[in-house]
């Protein structure tokens, strides 16, 4: 059960690393409205999550569920069911919501003249969207790791 | 629920998220070879390091020493201590690792816009840029083992 519980952390502590790590240092980055180092760091933080992150992050919710069943837990248990409703809101929130807003941010950086932002993408980097949208990301992430450690309701 | 261990376990996240996540996309974004974009990033990266990343793990591990406190564990049985080590192992290595950073921001500095200078170039391809990051994850990953598996407990 051990070894199935180091995978289990191993992999989603790589997948938060990627996705919320590198997630800080691009948006960080996008605050500064600097074009050239955003149409750099923003389609590499894409890529090593889409190679990376995404399969960890999938790796690691499988080796939850062997942990689950081979340490003999109540798979129905409410703080598992809480924690796959979270889970489900990370990648619902991050496929429907996250990653469109990056995919504006990254459009409207390589259309934009390096020397300033252009308005397009002046807005999106103001935009409340962009702000609120990573904030909900690692609130998500943080609510999961909290409901791992906690086990609220069992 | 045990709040030392909960808030020792986010920090360590937090810590590893904002010190590793950060550090691999920097050195990914060394390698396109651009220097204004590796500028910011070097500068965006070592601020959030030092004034997010870094006070992360430094609460993480005292919250950790609560815990083992807390929890009754002997803060010298074998585990802890092969965390400790680990942990001072991590620090040692992210002190090298900062140290080589700052010598590529400098040249990055220094260098023309339109192309890596030669020193830049040669830094970005120096072995500890990538040697330096693979040791760092195998050091936290030890650590993840050592604190789930508690060897010799």
């Amino acid at each position: 059960v051990t070894t199935w519980k180091f995978l289990h952390v191993a992999c989603m502590l790589g997948a938060f690393t990627i996705g919320v790590g590198g997630g800080t240092l691009a948006h960080r980055v996008v605050t500064t409205g600097d074009v050239a180092a955003m149409r750099r760091v923003l389609p590499t933080w894409d890529r090593v999550g889409n190679l990376v992150g995404i399969p960890l992050f999938i790796l690691g919710l499988g080796f939850g569920f062997v942990t689950g069943l081979t340490g003999g837990f109540d798979l129905t248990a409410p703080w598992l069911v809480i924690s796959y409703v979270l889970v489900a809101g990370i990648l619902v929130h991050g496929f429907a919501v996250y990653d469109p807003q990056l995919q504006r941010l990254k459009a409207a950086a390589a259309a934009s003249p390096v020397e300033q932002p252009s308005p397009a993408l002046a807005a999106i980097i103001s935009s409340r969207r962009t702000r609120v949208t990573f904030r909900v990301e690692v609130g998500l992430w943080l609510a999961v790791i909290v409901t791992m450690i906690t086990k609220p309701l069992s | 629920v045990n709040l030392w261990r909960l808030l020792h376990i986010t920090c360590m996240f937090g810590a590893v998220a904002v010190l590793a996540g950060g550090g691999l996309v920097r050195n990914a974004v060394l390698h396109t070879g651009d220097v204004a974009a590796i500028r910011r990033t070097i500068e965006t990266e070592e601020r959030l390091a030092n004034r997010l990343g870094a006070p992360l793990l430094l609460a993480g591990i005292a919250f950790g020493l609560a815990t083992a406190v807390q929890m009754g564990y002997p803060l010298l049985s074998p585990w802890l201590v092969i965390a400790y080590v680990l942990m001072a192992l991590n620090i040692l290595n992210g002190t090298v690792y900062a140290r080589h950073a700052t010598r590529i921001a400098a040249a990055a500095a220094a260098s023309t816009e339109d192309a890596p200078s030669t020193q830049l170039a040669t830094l970005i391809r120096a072995r500890p840029t990538w040697t330096l990051n693979a040791i760092d994850a195998l050091l936290w990953l030890a650590l993840i083992y050592t604190m789930v598996r508690k060897p010799f407990a």
